[in-house]
């Protein structure tokens, strides 16, 4: 390790080399910080020099800790035994041909159990996490995900399902997937659901492809043009593109909301016009007043409308996309229903669609049937005449639905609702507290999240500054720099899972910060300082690219 | 309701307004949801498991049964430690590692599983991981793409997932690319067809191959691309990441890509997801990656970090020209499927392919022998799965042998094809035991 650390006076608390596994927890803060009980893994346990800095001198220096598993690597040590064969052992050589048999077996690494363990829980301690810390990602719904929904997925007879095995045995699945359908189907307002999607993004292409289809059977196969408002995800525009469309950016007005003489004047004669991709409440965290004339706009130009319900969880149970003109919507269940982000996955979004687009939907499906004795039984459809056919490889991420559908099921309809009402609470409440520290950019109630700009910050402090500070301070950062159409943006989101006492604490934090940025502007443009390591240089990355080990 | 009444009542008054009604008051009237969503009542815990337990009761799974279903998801031993790291909240309730000094945690996982899923396939950069091993093999040929711009056309050989094709077929439409598929010969990619369909030098921008292929032939994968590369073509490879422990490695045969399922490491099928696509390519071809990607750096003290990099490629910065419309990966599965190779290690990884390669042999001999058996394509190698030709329909057999015997048989090939009825696609792995094969040939015996 480097010893070209930053000046003590600047930092919180110093990080210091660390020894093997030193450290139960890479964060330690200052007295503002948020709470360890709170927002911290576990206490530390014994020594933690990774944390506690430079003043115990009774911990030697041990050097940098492993960066990867393979630097564990004893030649000859072994984790977990394989089962033996229990029958004749097979020579490869003599059931493969020489041109299909590995030279070299795979250099994985060879390390024990024990060290396995350490070096993973280690590794599990240096990232922040809903678990451990406030996570005001805006957009992303970094909310509390119920533990039940962990003990019912480890329940006997669901992840051990295999794919393919015949709809007879796997009918309570199919049940529990049915009826994920319906509980998205009654939220969405819309007419039938495909649980397809494995993410978002999945699911945007997923609903552009069934619009292509349906302006082929419509009169609309010239259609090319999606126009997409200028604050919206950059899957939108990037799903256009991989569906054969062109996609087209539609201004936000002063307000942050779809400028409607601009929409007429993009609209013109409308020929060319397949549809619009819309976020609502956009990312902004506005709701789109004139969302109901948007769509009537697009339908009167032979388009259809899309919307991205990312964030869904401000609006449960108080309109439904269905009622306000939208013909396709994909949810996020891993942000409205609780499906845990998982570092970056698995997530999964389905989309819910109007009568019309239903035909077009992808395969296999499910269909619900009589089963002639009173009851139900439960099919996969393999194929259907218009469908846009297979976008994916089996049918669904079952383990998914199983959590989004013990969640739903867990809140009933007046638990959805309240989560959008605390939603859209938390985030008035911190906007209101926050608008006097930082700019808020549009400064009007919002919905379940609002973006500030650190563009008038003083001594050169960036966004980016406040964002590596509050890492120090033990609060993942919120989304920086997007929407895009807000300079220097803070996107704050605190959903609806948090306490007042958090939000509290928040800006409690985000005071001192903007002190900070008056007091000791270099101390944050210098941020983190807390963590095992400060800013990376990510153009290095780039320039010296080392993606394995 | 988090909030206390006192809580709901001073944020309120924070805010300015009377009730949570005021703040909703931006949704314009005409549009607002006044009823109850039309849903049954709330579940308290104990309902709940009560009710998920009887829906899962309702399924026969390879918990309680022997299955030999394969077909491209496959039951493998998985380590308990796997579960219990991956249990780590810090793991499962993270976002993705857009904060480097928030999830070096994250980014170094990603970090050894880029460099395990490489070392497995012979190749030089891997991203994150993709949705599952069909939208893999489609991100490999939209890369391919990218990279031959002029090409109008897609070679698919017949052994490719039926999934995978029909993923192919789909997303090819949209983009007005031609896709040929090539039938096998004798069960095998016969790699002067593959050349025979590209065309003319320049038309086609990949050639895909599977090995082991769908019905479980070992494919030769190097007359596979070296067909490829004489047409200009890029050759992607599927394959099965396990039947890599005792085959040769992709990479060293000349694939451009190789892509396919990682779930098979270290997670369970799922019904089929959330699985774990896998992609790797050549490091000249880094642009060109779809999704995340994890490389090591330092930090300004010149401590060593790791940050998703090249992020000029994706969606976020990229927009409508973004290399994908991609902005996940299946990182818990992954960490998984990393921990299990980790877990395994260089000689447990060898050892596991030698046990389905054992066992699967050890099936295949016994039900050859049976009277009305015989193995579909005999003169062809196979690692853990292979077709096997039934005296009566396959899905008869499957349906007596649960019935009958307690056991989840194979894959029923007239699923994919109606004219080949009476033959099965059995997958043994280490997760079948010597008495479960034997019950297996047993019963089959007896249905003969």
């Amino acid at each position: 390790m480097s010893t070209s650390t930053p000046p003590a006076d600047e930092r919180i608390a110093a990080g210091k080399p660390s020894a093997l596994y030193a450290s139960a927890s890479d964060t330690q803060h200052g007295r503002l910080a948020m709470s360890q009980h709170d927002f911290t893994p576990s206490p530390a346990v014994g020594p933690s020099p990774e944390s506690s800095g430079n003043t115990n001198p009774d911990v030697p220096e041990l050097g940098e800790p492993p960066l990867t598993i393979f630097e564990l690597t004893v030649p000859g040590r072994r984790g977990v035994l394989p089962p033996p064969a229990g029958v004749p052992a097979v020579d490869p050589a003599s059931v493969l041909p020489d041109f299909a048999r590995r030279s070299d077996p795979a250099e994985l690494p060879e390390v024990g159990e024990l060290d396995t363990q350490r070096h993973y829980t280690r590794l599990s301690t240096l990232n922040f996490s809903i678990a451990n810390s406030f996570y005001p990602l805006g957009s992303c719904t970094m909310k509390y995900n119920p533990l039940i929904n962990e003990r019912v997925c480890a329940l006997p007879g669901l992840g051990s399902l295999h794919p393919l095995q015949p709809d007879d045995q796997v009918q309570g699945m199919l049940e529990l997937c049915w009826r994920t359908e319906e509980l998205l189907k009654a939220v969405s307002g819309l007419d039938a659901v495909s649980l397809h999607p494995a993410a978002g993004a999945h699911g945007e292409l997923t609903a552009l492809m069934c619009m292509r289809a349906w302006l082929d059977d419509n009169d609309g196969a010239h259609k090319q043009v999606i126009l997409v408002p200028d604050s919206a995800h950059g899957t939108n525009p990037a799903s256009c593109t991989i569906a054969g469309f062109k996609s087209k950016e539609l201004k936000s007005d002063a307000r942050g909301r779809v400028d409607m003489g601009h929409l007429a004047q993009v609209i013109g004669d409308g020929k060319d016009i397949a549809g619009l991709m819309i976020t609502n409440p956009s990312t902004l965290g506005l709701f789109e007043p004139n969302i109901a004339a948007i769509c009537q706009a697009v339908h009167d130009a032979g388009g259809l409308v899309y919307m991205d319900g990312a964030n869904m969880n401000a609006i449960l149970g108080r309109t439904r996309p269905g009622d306000f003109g939208v013909d396709v919507m994909h949810f996020n269940l891993h942000k409205t229903f609780s499906q845990p982000h998982g570092g970056g996955g698995p997530g999964a979004g389905p989309i819910a669609v109007c009568d019309k687009l239903t035909p077009y939907l992808p395969v296999p499906k499910i269909a619900r049937e009589d089963d002639g004795a009173g009851g139900h039984r439960f099919r996969v459809v393999e194929s259907s005449e218009k469908s846009i056919g297979r976008t994916r490889g089996f049918m669904l991420h079952a383990g998914v639905m199983v959590r989004s559908y013990a969640y739903m099921r867990a809140n009933g309809p007046e638990g959805l609702k309240d989560i959008a009402d605390s939603a859209v609470l938390n985030g008035n409440y911190l906007r209101v507290r926050l608008r006097e520290i930082f700019t808020c950019w549009i400064d009007e109630p919002c919905m379940h999240e609002f973006v500030a700009t650190g563009r008038d910050l003083p001594n050169g402090v960036k966004t980016t500054d406040i964002a590596k500070r509050l890492i120090d301070y033990g609060v993942h950062p919120p989304t920086i720099y997007f929407p895009l159409i807000v300079p220097e943006a803070l996107m704050i989101e605190p959903t609806e899972t948090e306490s007042k006492q958090t939000l509290d604490r928040f800006v409690e934090i985000m005071t001192t910060i903007r002190e900070e940025c008056d007091t000791r502007p270099e101390t944050l443009k210098t941020a983190p300082h807390t963590r095992i390591i400060g800013r990376p240089d990510e153009v290095r990355a780039v320039k010296e690219p080392k993606v394995t080990v | 309701m988090q909030h206390t009444a006192d809580d709901r009542a001073a944020m309120l008054a924070t805010i300015g307004v009377d009730s949570v009604d005021d703040l909703m008051a931006c949704i314009p009237e005409d549009i607002r949801f006044n009823g109850p969503l039309p849903m049954e009542r709330s579940l308290t815990e104990d309902e709940l498991f009560r009710h998920l337990k009887q829906l899962a009761d309702r399924n026969i799974s390879a918990d309680s049964h022997p299955s030999f279903l394969g077909a491209g998801a496959y039951h493998h031993f998985c380590p308990a430690l796997v579960d219990n790291l991956q249990q780590r909240s810090e793991f499962w309730t993270a976002y993705t590692p857009y904060q480097p000094e928030a999830s070096q945690g994250s980014l170094i996982t990603i970090l050894e599983w880029q460099s395990m899923i490489c070392r497995v396939t012979g190749m030089e950069v891997s991203n994150a991981s993709l949705y599952d091993g069909a939208t893999a093999v489609v991100e490999a040929v939209m890369m391919a793409l990218r990279i031959k711009r002029k090409a109008t056309r897609v070679v698919v050989s017949e052994g490719a997932h039926p999934d995978a094709i029909g993923c192919l077929r789909t997303y090819l439409k949209q983009l007005k690319i031609e896709l040929v598929t090539v039938p096998l010969v004798d069960g095998a990619t016969d790699a002067a067809s593959l050349s025979a369909a590209a065309g003319e030098a320049g038309d086609t921008g990949a050639v895909v191959i599977q090995s082991p292929n769908f019905g479980g032939v070992v494919e030769d994968v190097k007359a596979a691309c070296d067909a490829a590369h004489e047409v200009g073509a890029m050759a992607i490879v599927s394959a099965n990441p396990v039947a890599l422990s005792v085959l040769e490695a992709p990479g060293k045969q000349g694939a451009d890509m190789v892509c396919g399922e990682a779930s098979c490491m270290g997670n369970q099928p799922w019904y089929g997801g959330p699985g774990a696509g896998y992609l790797c390519a050549r490091m000249q071809d880094v642009r060109q990656m779809p999704a995340r990607i994890a490389g090591e750096t330092v930090d300004r003290a010149g401590r060593r970090a790791v940050v998703l990099t090249f992020q000029t490629r994706e969606q976020h910065i990229r927009r409508a020209k973004a290399t994908s419309n991609i902005c996940t990966s299946q990182q818990l599965m992954a960490l998984r499927a990393t921990i299990w190779m980790a877990l395994l290690g260089k000689r447990g990884f060898v050892e596991l392919g030698g046990v389905n390669l054992s066992r699967a042999h050890y099936a295949a001999d016994a039900i050859a022998a049976l009277d009305g058996y015989q193995l579909v394509f005999p003169e062809r190698a196979f690692f853990n799965e292979f077709l096997v030709r039934t005296p009566r329909p396959a899905a008869e057999i499957n349906q007596r042998l649960i019935d009958e015997h307690g056991i989840i048989g194979g894959f029923d090939m007239a699923r994919v094809d109606p004219a080949r009825d009476h033959e099965l696609l059995l997958a043994v792995t280490d997760m079948n035991t010597a008495e479960q094969i034997d019950a297996l040939v047993l019963a089959l015996g007896a249905l003969s």
